[in-house]
């Protein structure tokens, strides 16, 4: 399918829709007029939420707390009320022939409350497949960041909270992988975190950490989390693996002080949201984070201030606006310890960041323009990484390698280590926009919300890259640091269109049809010649076949465009010796050249988005006394994850040696005579292209069992547990130099290692493959009475299982030096390759040759690697102190279960489980 | 009185209970040597030293006229066992049968490890083979592969060296001469039982070989040493900066005899010094000598007209893949010396390379991860009137050499110990 022309074409139509859209006239419909309250004080609620569900119709409070849905077709709904920190309302309405006028009465949330969360909820059915995690579980788990929020998703494991190494999101995925990390999304107040415009100095990593840091995401400012593991709304895009939706706190709350201290870190937080008239309500916080991971040994640490202010703003009756200003300042160090002696080595790394979030949602109360919603986010990050550390000199000889151009160059060494300082300066910027339409239609009786929008991306990074303090003193001498500026790297657009379609279908009182239907299409760079695009269609689908049991599906793609950091990789450099004369005697005749070859990497030109195609199937069962079981089985495939390409150039560099192409005058600078070369050898050099060839399949079962609660002793149990598998396999060119111990000595110890020929084996036999099972069961014991929640939280690691496997190896091919591809057939096994790098059935007199037999090999070890049975127990405490704060507690693997154990493959003895922890946090309401 | 008997009665009982049969007792053990196999015309039996080694504590006995050394006295546990003598050219001669050779004497020398010592042994004596080896004019005296560390803390790998010294009584020339270094992987590539059970012992097993160039006569004096590096300056590192020696302690080798040249350029080579030549190597990129600072770093040198490209190479035992080794044949073998690594645990014998006729024991540096600056040198044995010193050579390294960290190339002790 040819997306270029899709795009101008679902460009026209929305358009046209548009126009037509105000033209539309209203159906036989009603207003529903709320008025929302404070039960206790009577109190208006002001700028509280409120949804009818499933018209996806909502409002948001007046100054009087009062709210009106306008226009709502007749039928049966759900009307939901919230607020920050108050209980959300829920009420079944019909809609008859009149307008309605209802009366709500908001409770504050309480422990005094009989209901209580403090684990993550799993939304309903018929759409996506994610948990919800709200304040009070946040709360109760003492979370500092949205790192720590991520253990209450089914199938992660438990952990100490420790801030001092970057933490991303791996979701239902074993193994840390780029794409994966790269591609799971962050949406704080609906603009996603961009990580497009994070650019690494040097050539492709696979195991440099991409992907957003959860770090820098402070848990305080929080309301709502959700994580989304299944297929998401067409809403969202730019994403392979995962989505984390995160709401942070709007409305009126007291002035609350929070401190959390725990062995590795203590944070603090102060917040308050405000009431000024009409002029709405602003929100502030202020947060401080530091952890320094080992108390005893203080080699790293790290530090976070974080401040926002919201304003949230009735411009009408019909149009309101939330605005957020934040602000990020991250550092991480790492050196030695204060108390220890000091060589003025360390590493930092500082992140200041500065967000505008601005959504505004109007009432339009057309028929195909109920409610407009528009998006505008504005990012501008500064990060400044420098290392001082260094440079080792251990041969005696180092060569400074600062040459840009292809050619032969005598090259400045030092003979001794020194200390140098690089730094890398990098400025992304992110700008998005996104216009959302959404309405409702009504008829028989199926029921439908629709959302269609458009969204623009702009990621740029204007900063000055790689630096040495002193080019002639870099940092890293051999050639691995050379500066490129952030700037020169083309900005990044990014457009997308998509539309969904809600659909509910009430076909008797117990089956019930919900499917969420959308298709998203994304153009990155739509104009310039890396220009990619995506159609990425999704669907879930619920069926309630009996009062107790929906059965729920989805296949959905999720699409995540490269980055800048893939499009346009930095240039490539290999150094080869040249010359050496070195005279004790004679310091003007010293000489070290080398020769330099350039590689422009090809801006990825052929690279495809990342797609990552999703299958679920699930089970919801609702039992008696209000026990809920639910399975989902998954099955996600990402077969064009990014990696490096391989493929080869060849290139010629001579060496010059006294007895050949030197030219020595004792007393004078020695000369080169680049025309009289001693040898001249041939390199193969990987031309450092990245496109699709990491290949990920994750497959696994989640479950998740609420049994209720057993009133004798107040307590609720709740299983979760999750069998994963991840598979990942690089389908790249699998090549190989000849083993230097398969060939003449001068290929190896004169000529420097280099290769007559390079082989070919089979791609993408080799995996790597990941199997956990692990469980976590959660007590929750509640006394409403005493303000209090206590939880035990058992998670046991069944199986932890991991297999890298290697086949046997049979050469199907090779490349000789003018890069021509040769292939090598069964019957060519018993031949040679000669020295020339032409095949010969019969070994050749006239020159060296490898027999294809030795490039065979069998693969030594086959068998997988099991961890034993791990287990860790958590105990979790949360008391309310009146009206006026709160107290916490946890203790984190608190039967210090730490047992050292080895694995079947290994007679080492690690040690699992470490980390007894334990830690408090007051919170004060003034 | 009941009160008082009672408990007497009861403690009475106990101790009843203990069994005094139960610690160990010192035995008596004796050793029996066993004559080489060359000594085909006669025994040499009586008046030689046997050394019973644990941990710091030695035992030494005497051989009778039937070669049994008797050791009382001796606390059960697991000993090495070792002995070496000097023999005379002409006592060579007339117990092997075989005269005419160009020798400075003989040596003969064996060794067990890790034997056994136990309470209920038998009283037969423990049979200790030996073998004779003919004392070489040319001997591997110095090893220096630990690599330092300079000011600012950094490792320095360039300053390591090899010494050979010139024991005879004449000018000796060494040209063609092949040193060897043993394979030092870990695991190692074949323990002496897999070297015995694939090459039926006769092979010793290198990574790299080098040789003396034969373009002329290099004619090493009595008492005089070669040096072969990798890299042949003052390792001192003078530093314009700093205005001092970032490496103070490191060696002058700007006067090495020869120097193994580095086609990578990575090491400072001197244009002046002789060029040491690779003759076979079995790891890529390196044409330097790779001398492994935490060990193992043994040595061989040998002489052969043999092409040795000719020779098996062979992969580490059991495997298709990997480095492949260079076979030497052991009887060409003149010298070799057993270098292995320190670890945590201690030194392990099992990781041996060389038999106990090329070396009944082995060296080993006291660091464990090296970077100390400490040499392996031999022992002075004696010194001749007009002054030569002459080293300690019985095929046994934990008797002919030590350590240290000060000694400089060419120097030796001057006392003997």
């Amino acid at each position: 399918m040819n997306h270029h022309k899709i795009f101008p074409i679902l460009l026209a139509l929305l358009l046209t829709w548009c126009g037509t859209v105000f033209a539309q006239k209203n159906a036989n419909t009603h207003n529903i007029t709320l008025n929302v309250t404070e039960k206790k004080s009577k109190n208006p609620i002001i700028m509280g939420t409120v949804i009818l569900s499933p018209s996806g119709l909502g409002a948001v409070t007046d100054m009087n707390g009062k709210a009106v849905i306008r226009n709502v077709p007749e039928g049966r709904y759900t009307l939901t009320a919230s607020y920050i920190g108050f209980e959300t309302y829920t009420l079944q309405i019909s809609v008859g022939k009149s307008d309605i006028n209802l009366k709500v009465e908001m409770v504050e949330t309480t422990l005094l409350l009989n209901n209580v969360s403090v684990t993550a909820r799993q939304n309903v059915s018929g759409s996506s497949t994610s948990s919800i995690i709200g304040r009070q579980a946040i709360d109760h788990l003492q979370a500092t960041s949205l790192a720590d929020i991520m253990q209450l998703v089914p199938g992660q494991l438990m952990g100490n909270g420790d801030l001092t190494s970057p933490t991303n999101i791996q979701l239902r995925q074993l193994v840390n992988n780029n794409t994966s990390a790269f591609g799971s999304s962050i949406v704080v107040d609906g603009v996603p975190m961009s990580n497009n415009a994070s650019v690494s100095q040097g050539t492709f990593s696979s195991t440099a950490f991409s992907g957003t840091d959860l770090r820098q995401i402070a848990s305080d400012d929080i309301e709502e989390v959700e994580v989304v593991r299944g297929i998401p709304s067409a809403e969202y895009g730019d994403l392979t693996s995962g989505l984390i939706v995160v709401h942070s706190k709007v409305g009126v709350t007291p002035l609350q002080f929070k401190g959390k201290i725990n062995p590795a870190l203590m944070n603090y937080s102060l917040s308050k949201g405000l009431h000024i008239g009409r002029g709405g309500i602003l929100n502030g916080s202020l947060d401080y984070a530091q952890s320094w991971g080992d108390p005893r040994m203080k080699t790293r640490s790290f530090h976070r201030y974080t401040g926002s202010i919201g304003w949230g703003y009735d411009i009408n009756s019909k149009w309101h606006i939330d605005t957020k200003f934040r602000y990020l300042l991250a550092k991480d160090w790492t050196g030695k310890d204060p108390d220890a002696e000091q060589d003025g080595t360390y590493t930092e790394n500082k992140n200041q960041s500065f967000t505008l979030t601005h959504n505004g949602r109007i009432q339009l109360d057309k028929p195909l323009a109920r409610t407009l919603s528009y998006t505008f986010g504005l990012t501008s990050t500064q990060t400044d990484n420098t290392k001082t550390s260094f440079a080792s000199v251990s041969t005696g000889l180092q060569p400074i390698l600062l040459a840009q151009e292809t050619g032969y160059y005598v090259v400045p060494f030092v003979t001794s280590s020194y200390l140098a300082t690089g730094s890398t300066e990098s400025r992304p910027g992110n700008v998005f926009l996104k216009v959302n339409d959404q309405f409702y239609l009504k008829a028989g009786k199926t029921r439908q919300t629709f959302k269609v929008g458009v969204e623009y991306h702009y990621d740029w990074n204007n900063g000055r890259g790689y630096y040495n303090e002193d080019e002639l003193l870099p940092l890293t001498p051999n050639g691995d640091g050379r500066p490129r500026a952030f700037s020169d790297i083309p900005g990044l657009h990014q457009f997308a269109a998509y539309a969904e379609d809600q659909f509910t279908w009430d076909i008797n009182k117990v089956n019930k049809l919900r499917a969420t239907a959308g298709v998203r299409f994304t153009a990155l760079q739509p104009f310039a010649n890396v220009a990619t695009t995506a159609l990425s269609p999704r669907l879930n689908l619920s069926f309630s076949l009996t009062k107790w049991l929906d059965i729920r599906g989805g296949v959905g793609m999720n699409s995540k465009t490269p980055g800048l950091n893939y499009l346009y990789p930095d240039k490539k450099y290999a150094d080869q010796f040249a010359a050496q004369y070195i005279p004790q005697d004679d310091p003007a005749a010293q000489l070290l050249a080398y020769h330099t070859q350039v590689y422009e990497v090809a801006f990825s030109k052929g690279m495809k988005n990342a797609t990552t195609t999703k299958f679920e199937l699930g089970l919801d069962f609702r039992l008696p006394n209000n026990k809920k079981l639910s399975l989902i089985a998954y099955h996600d495939k990402t077969p064009n994850g990014f990696g490096p390409v391989i493929d080869y150039f060849t290139y010629q560099s001579s060496v010059f040696t006294k007895e050949q192409g030197l030219i020595v005058t004792p007393g004078a600078a020695t000369q080169i005579d680049y025309n009289n070369p001693y040898r001249t050898d041939t390199y193969f050099m990987t031309t450092g292209e990245i496109g699709n060839t990491n290949s990920t399949l994750n497959r696994g079962l989640e479950a998740d069992f609420d049994f209720g609660t057993v009133k004798p002793i107040r307590t609720s149990f709740y299983l979760s547990g999750a069998w994963q598998e991840t598979k990942t396999w690089s389908t790249a060119l699998n090549s190989e130099s000849v083993s230097a111990s398969l060939l003449p000595s001068s290929y190896s110890a004169v000529k420097g290692g280099t290769t007559p020929f390079k082989v070919i084996y089979p791609s993408g036999v080799n995996y790597d493959k990941y199997r956990r099972l692990v469980t976590t069961l959660r007590t929750v014991t509640h006394i409403p009475e005493l303000r209090m929640v206590f939880s035990v939280t058992a998670q046991a690691i069944f199986h932890d299982w991991r297999f890298n496997y290697v086949t046997d190896k049979t050469p199907i091919g090779w490349i000789d030096t003018n890069c021509d591809r040769h292939e090598i057939t069964s019957d060519m096994l018993n031949g040679y390759l000669g020295m020339d790098a032409r095949y010969y059935s019969e070994k050749p007199q006239d020159q060296s040759s490898v027999a294809l037999q030795d490039l065979c090999n069998k693969a030594e070890d086959k068998e997988p690697t099991t961890n034993p049975v791990t287990w860790n127990l958590q105990l979790r405490l949360t008391k309310e102190l009146g009206n006026t704060g709160g107290l916490s507690f946890y203790v984190n693997n608190a039967l210090y279960y730490e047992p050292f154990l080895s694995t079947n493959k290994s007679r080492t003895l690690t040690q699992r489980n470490t980390g007894f922890s334990f830690g408090a946090e007051l919170y004060l309401n003034f | 009185m009941k009160k008082i008997l009672l408990p007497l009665l009861f403690a009475f009982t106990l101790t009843a209970c203990i069994d005094y049969s139960d610690v160990t007792q010192e035995v008596t053990a004796k050793v029996k040597l066993q004559m080489p196999a060359d000594f085909t015309e006669g025994t040499d039996f009586a008046g030689h030293n046997v050394v019973l080694k644990l941990g710091d504590k030695t035992l030494t006995a005497t051989t009778d006229e039937n070669g049994i050394a008797t050791f009382k006295g001796v606390v059960p546990d697991v000993y090495s066992i070792s002995t070496s003598w000097d023999i005379s050219n002409e006592l060579f001669a007339a117990l092997t049968g075989k005269s005419g050779l160009s020798m400075r004497g003989a040596v003969v020398s064996g060794a067990l490890n890790d034997q056994v010592i136990a309470e209920n042994s038998t009283n037969e004596p423990i049979l200790l083979p030996t073998n004779v080896a003919v004392k070489g004019d040319i001997i591997i005296s110095k090893i220096a592969s630990a690599g330092s560390k300079d000011i600012n803390n950094r490792t320095y790998l360039a300053g390591k060296y090899l010494e050979l010294y010139n024991q005879a009584d004449e000018s000796v020339d060494i040209s063609g001469l092949y040193i060897g270094l043993l394979e030092s992987s870990s695991p190692q590539a074949f323990t002496l039982e897999q070297l015995q059970s694939s090459f039926g012992g006769d092979k010793v097993i290198c990574k790299q070989i080098f040789q003396i160039p034969t373009d002329k006569t290099y004619e090493v004096a009595p008492g005089a040493s070669v040096l072969l590096t990798n890299s042949a300056i003052d390792h001192r590192g003078w530093d314009e900066r700093a205005g001092k020696f970032i490496r103070p302690n490191e060696t002058i080798l700007t006067d090495a005899d020869f120097e193994a040249k580095d086609a990578m350029g990575t090491l400072i080579n001197n244009p002046n010094t002789p060029e040491l030549l690779t003759a076979a190597t079995s790891s890529g990129n390196t044409a330097t000598m790779n001398l492994v600072q935490g060990g193992p770093c043994g040595i061989i040198i040998f002489r052969t007209d043999e092409n040795i490209d000719d020779w098996e190479r062979t992969y580490a035992y059991g495997k298709t893949t990997g480095a492949k080794y260079v076979t030497v044949p052991k009887q060409l073998i003149l010298d070799g010396v057993d270098y292995i690594k320190n670890k945590a645990t201690g030194v392990d014998v099992t990781t041996k390379r060389l038999f106990a006729d090329i070396d009944a024991s082995y060296i080993n540096i006291t660091s464990i991860n090296g970077w100390s600056l400490e040499v392996v040198y031999r022992r002075t044995a004696s010194v001749t009137p007009d002054g030569r010193i002459i080293l300690k050579d019985t095929n046994n390294s934990l008797n002919d050499f030590k350590v240290s960290t000060t000694i400089k190339p060419r120097e030796y002790d001057t006392t003997v110990e």
